[in-house]
């Protein structure tokens, strides 16, 4: 079966910083694959250059079969990216926001009305998605960022710590959504600071420190490999000198 | 083609907030009221200031002057003070002007000699309405000499018109403009040039400084807000993308420039008068044989030129808004932009192009802006093919721009590229390299 996403030997320079250094790992269809790390771990350039908008300096990245610098327009079709703190259009309203992106993937209008429609239900706005975005608390506009990332139901979801400033009622919901979405044959990438998000909601997960990845398993397997009793743990054996 | 639109609808939509139509509206209203005020100030007949007289002299010749006075519409009022001490003295009484006439007036006329009057302008207020007040009390002393003049001139030449004498030759005054030659007063033609090379720059002045703001802002507000990067990740024609940004500023800060032109229409036509409108029929049907009433052709071709000067500040303040961060420091990256819209919109104003020196006029025409504050003026003159050589040289600019700006949307610049002035002048004075460069 076609892999969602391989990486292989990914390498990121910003001048004469090296961001990310000589990656490997993929993600199975219907997998969610999530990447852990302290902050400038390369988490998030990863992300950035599987969602297209980052040029890798070395190495390849293919999403379903599809060479991310070769066809990167091909691959934007395919995926949705929800970036770390992403803000939406302050002067539209919920719906209109939700029907713009709606209108940038697909063609036809009862695509696009049903798709909005989907993504009205998935945000749990109910009347609020008529008012307009600057009046949304920063909760809603992530629930209102998180339906629009799922919405047109793409192959890849790419999500940049997802559940980041939402309280814990909405973070369940949101992940108990990102686990039925999987069911259904959605692929996730995520990142999280969060390991207990991690360990509840992904089926691999890979440990990255200083842009590289330290180590890559499904959650039980580490905790196992490492003795320990939680991912938090395994994180502190691996990255401890 | 579809994408665009949807893409339009929403940078019309984020660009229209309130916080601008509503200042554009007030705008509009605050210009057309205080046009409104200032017109029916200029038609309501001015008061004839009441002007105090002291007449030391009490001669036959300084009856004459008072009459004069009352002629040409004075309103006087007698003082009946001993003498100058007494009309000064009493300060209280100081609220209108003074016209003295001194002792010995008529004497010195008499023996040919320079006589004098005294004037005591009182100031009560120095708004422009006070200064005309004032302005019409000096002509006073005018309208008393020229009466004094006339009296002098009829003594001594016997039967012959003291008025012909004064004004012995009359000039008829011709304008020549564009090789056409027409009978009218230099002043009226002057003051219809003048209002329209002052008042079209301003317009494109404004034009072009609202667009480039707008899609500064446009694109920073995007990467303030971290929709960018959603954007950049979805299935859109980066080209559609930058077509987008620049079709929406332009049509945003061309309806800012409309509301500017509406209000400062009504303001300019209540302070200066619409010369052509003032001018009587035949003046008129001569102005416009001149070329200096706008024709359709020359107001598209001024049109045309604005609009690429628009384009051209759109495509680079595009680039620019690049490589600010957040909303503060828009205006600090459009900054290289102003200074040289200011160059064009300024120079040209105080500079005779053709008559400047090669480097100065060749460094102003290849400033894009320059041919859309040219334009005109040169419209006017009859000077199509350069108008049309300008606007050539602003799509070719526009083109480039918009090439480069699209290459720098397909790839990670826009992310990527920025100038931190702070970071930067930190970095010169400890010697480190710049932002960019690598370590």
């Amino acid at each position: 079966m076609l892999s969602a996403l391989v990486v292989l030997g990914l390498t990121k320079r910003y001048g004469g910083f090296e961001a990310v250094r000589g990656i490997d790992f993929s993600v199975g269809a219907g997998e969610i694959f999530a990447l852990v790390g302290p902050n400038g771990a390369g988490k998030s350039t990863t992300l950035k250059i599987a969602a297209t908008i980052l040029t890798p300096t070395g190495g390849s990245v293919s999403v379903f079969g599809l060479d991310l610098r070769r066809s990167p327009e091909q691959v934007r079709g395919i995926i949705s990216y929800l970036p770390e703190e992403a803000g939406a259009y302050r002067n539209l309203t919920g719906r209109a926001y939700l029907r713009f992106m709606a209108a940038l993937f697909l063609e036809s209008p009862a695509g696009i009305a049903e798709c909005v429609s989907y993504g009205a239900g998935l945000s749990g706005l109910g009347a609020r998605l008529d008012d307009r975005i600057k009046t949304y608390s920063k909760g809603m506009t992530r629930k209102l960022l998180l339906a629009r990332a799922v919405m047109t139901r793409p192959k890849l979801a790419i999500l940049d710590e997802p559940t980041s400033g939402l309280d814990v009622a909405n973070a369940v919901e949101i992940r108990r959504t990102i686990r039925a979405l999987a069911r259904e044959g959605m692929s996730f990438l995520v990142s999280s600071h969060n390991m207990l998000e991690v360990e509840f909601l992904s089926d691999r997960v890979a440990i990255m420190s200083g842009g590289r990845i330290l180590a890559c398993a499904a959650a039980g397997e580490l905790k196992r490999e490492h003795a320990a009793g939680n991912l938090e743990e395994v994180f502190m054996r691996l990255t401890r000198p | 083609m579809r994408k665009f639109f949807v893409l339009l609808r929403k940078e019309v939509a984020e660009l229209l907030t309130r916080q601008i139509v509503i200042p554009m509206l007030a705008m509009i209203l605050l210009f057309a009221a205080l046009g409104k005020v200032l017109s029916v100030q200029k038609r309501a007949p001015h008061p004839v200031e009441p002007l105090r007289v002291l007449d030391l002299d009490r001669s036959a010749l300084s009856e004459r002057s008072l009459g004069a006075l009352r002629t040409a519409g004075f309103r006087l009022v007698q003082d009946r003070s001993a003498d100058r001490a007494g009309a000064l003295g009493a300060s209280s009484r100081l609220t209108l002007p003074l016209l003295v006439i001194p002792e010995g007036f008529q004497d010195r006329i008499m023996e040919s000699q320079r006589a004098e009057i005294e004037l005591y302008a009182v100031f009560r207020g120095l708004n422009i309405r006070s200064l005309a007040a004032m302005g019409q009390v000096a002509r006073s002393v005018q309208t008393v000499n020229a009466d004094m003049s006339r009296f002098a001139i009829g003594r001594a030449a016997g039967g012959a018109s003291a008025d012909l004498l004064r004004s012995p030759v009359s000039g008829r005054e011709f304008v020549v403009l564009g090789g056409v030659v027409e009978n009218l007063p230099i002043a009226q033609v002057m003051g219809l040039v003048q209002s329209q090379t002052y008042l079209f720059p301003v317009l494109i002045f404004l034009a072009i400084m609202f667009s480039a703001q707008m899609v500064a802002m446009s694109i920073v507000s995007e990467k303030e807000n971290k929709t960018l990067e959603i954007l950049l990740s979805s299935p859109i024609d980066r080209r559609a993308l930058v077509l987008a940004k620049l079709t929406a500023s332009a049509l945003v800060a061309l309806a800012l420039t409309a509301a500017y032109m509406i209000g400062l229409r009504s303001f300019m036509g209540a302070i200066a008068g619409d010369a052509l409108a003032q001018a009587n029929a035949a003046a008129r049907t001569a102005l416009v044989h001149l070329g200096l009433q706008l024709t359709p052709a020359g107001g598209f071709l001024i049109g045309l030129s604005l609009l690429f000067g628009i384009l051209c500040a759109l495509a680079i303040a595009m680039v620019l808004g690049m490589l600010a961060d957040d909303v503060k420091s828009a205006p600090a990256a459009t900054t290289p932009l102003t200074i040289v819209l200011l160059t064009a919109y300024l120079l040209p104003l105080f500079v005779d192009m053709d008559a400047s020196p090669a480097a100065l006029r060749w460094t102003l025409l290849a400033i894009p802006f320059t041919h859309a504050f040219l334009a005109p003026q040169n419209v006017m003159l009859g000077k199509f093919a350069l108008v049309a050589l300008g606007i050539a040289y602003q799509a070719a600019v526009f083109a480039v721009f918009v090439f480069v700006t699209t290459r720098l949307f397909a790839g990670e610049a826009l992310l990527t590229l920025k100038f931190d002035m702070r970071a930067w002048l930190r970095g010169r004075r400890a010697g480190a390299p710049r932002p960019g460069e690598a370590s």
